[in-house]
């Protein structure tokens, strides 16, 4: 695959992460087994858990560099600071495991029980991976805050009474981007004390995810409008529709890609000689026909 | 039809390509692809499948340790991966303008020569990984200097037996793969012993350095005081046995008698504490051979035996007539050291003294082998009990002590000889001696398999050339003789 700078990485219904290009011209490639979340860091390595179960950690040139079985939780949100991968998920039973791994798949802590008897709906980390963001499904209108050193919840961050929260980003500089719904469709960009910065309305803004270059203003916004979708920049305003490859496909959360710091080839790779099969199948086209087998004999008389 | 007389062809015995297309012999191919020949016939050859999910690659080797086999593979952008690391999608080296690397695996460790197919890189070293997946480090290793600890020694105030003179210590770091440093620090300690006490170190240097494991103390023995000059390098030193500290430790109380000191630490004064990068590794009786290095490309460094990291600057040498032509290879066969480059060959015999004082012979001044021209049998490494397969610019040709005439790739002589010779050092062979066929990777990315099973000669090696839709850039071998091909893509 050929990667270029802020490609994105599109978890679907269907597919996951399906690798566009920057302009959603050409669907550059499909990643791995099917898998609905995923996060990046800043040094564009990316974490996904695939519907089996896989724990995968993806370099900047798609190529796994950790893989893990594990017992995935239902449900299950994987969020990144800086440098490290968050999975929050559930037991069944409304108890939530918070585990932190570091770029290269290793768990860095686990937090049992950080929350019980509420479900959650989404949540994010500051860069500096102090303070937890998130909100429950039972009070959409709050969100709230937890800090992670020290193991204990902190004030409510902002409530916005009639309102119901979609999916929270906390940018670098701590400021927060909150998705709101129901009674109108705004994306609000928040202080860290809360304080409204900017604002956009009219659009339904499901998901949400940094730009390549962790700018603080400049985040993607993916909104669903049931089965197609479309995407967002905040930071230059225009809302550009999404080409025909995401129709029929609902989107479930999407990254923005670092620059690959290798073009891979189509193709390359290490194959082996496999006795009595009767094709190629390599990286890039797959199975394709064993190219060109023929001989010639050369008979006196040919001329 | 009439009065034709069929013939009746029972071997196909492969591609000819030697001289004009009629004078094919009936039971060859004039041309042919993707074949692979059976039991008196042939069949297209065997599909490919996806092995291991690694990018853009140019090299690979087979890695053998106690627990199993990986592949050490480097990509284009000068980065060597681990197959069998845990994690092995994260270098285990990376060195920008790496474009082929040398390899040799001794100790079940593995030595790295960054190079760029020709010679080695300049300001490059050798590197050795330990495959367990932790970054590779310059092989070898720096003396201990007075900054990691002035040594001091003493008079004990204990009886002991350090017998009556002065003597000279000094310190020698062990790393992790067994070398032995050059003995330090800069300012060396000397200890006027009465005979009747032993001897206290302190000071003993601290390596900073994670690949340092213990200090070895070595000393001189007794030296009369009457005859003492000064110098305190100007004496032999030996190692005092069972004088070693877990690297941080920094005292110790040593006792010996002058008679106990048997092994002798002077080799150690010239090593390399970085071993320049050549263009191929080898080994011979026990010692690690570093070829075409960048300021030295007629010369094999030979390291000490049993100590591959140990490589004496001024005496570990073989200089090969130079002639403006890099080595290519260095090859053991039968208690010999071939090495030499595509087209000479020499032959050294380790005489058991000083590698720079072997004595050359002069085998061929026609033929040789190319960088990755001597065939690696299935998974093990490069020589088989009875003969060699060398390529040359001449061909493929066997080497039993001597070349062989007619080079196995007689038949296709007008192939061989229309590959461009600058690019030979891509070209890269492998014997399965199990499916008795030769594996061989040429330039254009396309391959020539050799079935040798009626025999390994000119007349009856059948061959055929190969090609795949993505194009093959190394071949290896895992699990004995399970093929393996790496490519770079089609970019």
């Amino acid at each position: 695959m050929n990667i270029e700078n802020g490609s994105f990485g599109i978890f679907t219904e269907d597919y996951g992460p399906r690798i566009y290009a920057p302009d959603f011209s050409t669907l550059v490639g499909d990643v791995s087994a099917q898998s609905s979340t995923g996060a990046r860091i800043a040094n564009g390595r990316f974490l996904t858990i695939d519907n089996s179960g896989n724990l995968n950690i993806y370099n900047t040139n798609i190529v796994s560099i950790y893989n893990e079985a594990i017992t995935p939780a239902s449900p299950l949100f994987i969020r990144a600071s800086a440098t490290k991968f968050y999975i929050l998920s559930d037991d069944g039973f409304q108890n939530w495991t918070l585990e932190i791994r570091d770029e290269n798949g290793a768990v860095d802590s686990t937090i049992p029980n950080i929350f019980t008897g509420i479900n959650v709906g989404s949540f994010d980390v500051t860069d500096n991976d102090t303070i937890l963001y998130y909100f429950e499904d039972s009070s959409l209108d709050t969100i709230k805050r937890y800090d992670i050193p020290g193991l204990a919840p902190l004030p409510d961050f902002i409530t916005y009474a009639t309102y119901e929260a979609q999916n929270i980003l906390v940018l670098p500089d701590e400021t927060v981007m909150i998705s709101w719904s129901v009674a109108a469709d705004e994306g609000i960009h928040y202080s860290s004390a809360a304080v409204i910065l900017h604002s956009m309305s009219g659009t339904y803004l499901r998901h949400l995810a940094l730009d390549v270059d962790r700018s603080s203003l400049g985040f993607w916004a993916i909104i669903n409008a049931s089965t197609s979708s479309n995407y967002y920049t905040f930071a230059g305003g225009g809302a550009i529709n999404l080409t025909t490859e995401l129709d029929g496909h609902v989107v479930n959360s999407f990254f923005v890609m670092a620059e690959s710091s290798v073009v891979v080839n189509d193709d390359s790779g290490v194959y082996s000689l496999v006795p009595s099969k009767r094709n190629d199948t390599l990286s890039t086209s797959g199975q394709v026909a064993i190219p060109n087998s023929y001989t010639i004999l050369y008979l006196t008389g040919d001329e | 039809m009439r009065d034709h007389e069929p013939i009746t062809i029972e071997e196909f015995n492969g591609l000819w390509r030697r001289g004009e297309i009629d004078s094919t012999p009936p039971d060859h191919f004039s041309d042919c692809n993707n074949i692979q020949f059976i039991q008196s016939g042939f069949k297209s050859r065997d599909g490919i499948n996806i092995y291991a999910d690694f990018p853009n690659i140019v090299r690979m080797y087979t890695f053998i340790q106690e627990t199993g086999s990986s592949l050490l593979i480097l990509d284009d952008q000068g980065n060597i991966y681990d197959s069998g690391s845990p994690t092995p999608l994260i270098p285990v080296l990376s060195i920008t303008g790496m474009l082929d690397f040398g390899y040799v695996s001794i100790a079940g460790r593995a030595y790295l020569s960054p190079n760029d197919g020709v010679k080695g890189l300049v300001n490059e070293v050798v590197y050795v990984y330990d495959g367990d997946g932790t970054a590779a480090r310059p092989a070898a290793g720096a003396a201990p200097i007075d900054a990691e600890g002035a040594l001091a020694a003493a008079n004990s105030g204990t009886a002991g037996n350090v017998e009556a003179g002065i003597h000279v210590f000094a310190a020698v770091y062990e790393t992790s793969s067994g070398f032995l440093s050059s003995y330090g620090p800069d300012t060396l300690p000397t200890v006027t012993a009465d005979g009747t006490k032993k001897v206290d170190i302190s000071n003993i240097p601290v390596s900073l350095s994670a690949a340092v494991t213990k200090v070895h103390i070595v000393a001189t023995k007794a030296i009369n005081p009457l005859l003492w000059d000064g110098n305190t390098r100007g004496y032999q030193f030996f190692f005092i046995p069972g004088a070693e500290v877990n690297n941080g430790t920094t005292t110790l109380t040593v006792n010996f008698y002058d008679a106990e000191l048997l092994e002798d630490a002077s080799y150690l004064e010239d090593l390399f504490e970085e071993i320049p990068a050549g263009a191929f590794l080898s080994t011979y009786r026990g010692r690690m051979i570093v070829g075409a290095t960048f300021d030295n490309i007629s010369v094999d460094y030979v390291s000490a035996q049993g100590e591959p990291e140990a490589i004496n600057q001024v005496d570990g040498l073989l200089i090969i007539p130079l002639d403006g032509i890099a080595l290519t290879f260095a090859q053991e066969f039968r208690d010999v050291l071939y090495t030499g480059k595509p087209a000479r060959t020499y032959a050294y015999v380790d005489n058991g003294d000083v590698p720079s004082s072997w004595q050359v012979t002069v085998l061929d001044q026609g033929f040789g082998a190319s960088l990755h021209g001597i065939a690696t049998v299935i998974d093990s490494g490069g020589v088989n009990l009875d003969y060699l397969i060398m390529v040359n610019y001449s061909g493929i040709v066997l080497f039993n002590g001597t070349f062989i005439d007619p080079e196995l790739t007689w038949k296709i002589n007008d192939l061989w000889i229309g590959i461009n010779k600058d690019d030979y050092n891509r070209i890269q062979i492998l014997n399965d001696t199990i499916l008795e066929v030769i594996y061989v990777v040429l330039p254009d990315g396309t391959m020539l398999i050799g079935d040798y099973t009626m025999e390994l000669s000119a007349k009856e090696i059948k061959w055929s050339p190969w090609s795949f839709p993505t194009p093959i850039d190394t071949i290896a071998f895992i699990d004995n003789n399970t093929l393996l091909l790496g490519s770079t893509g089609n970019p």
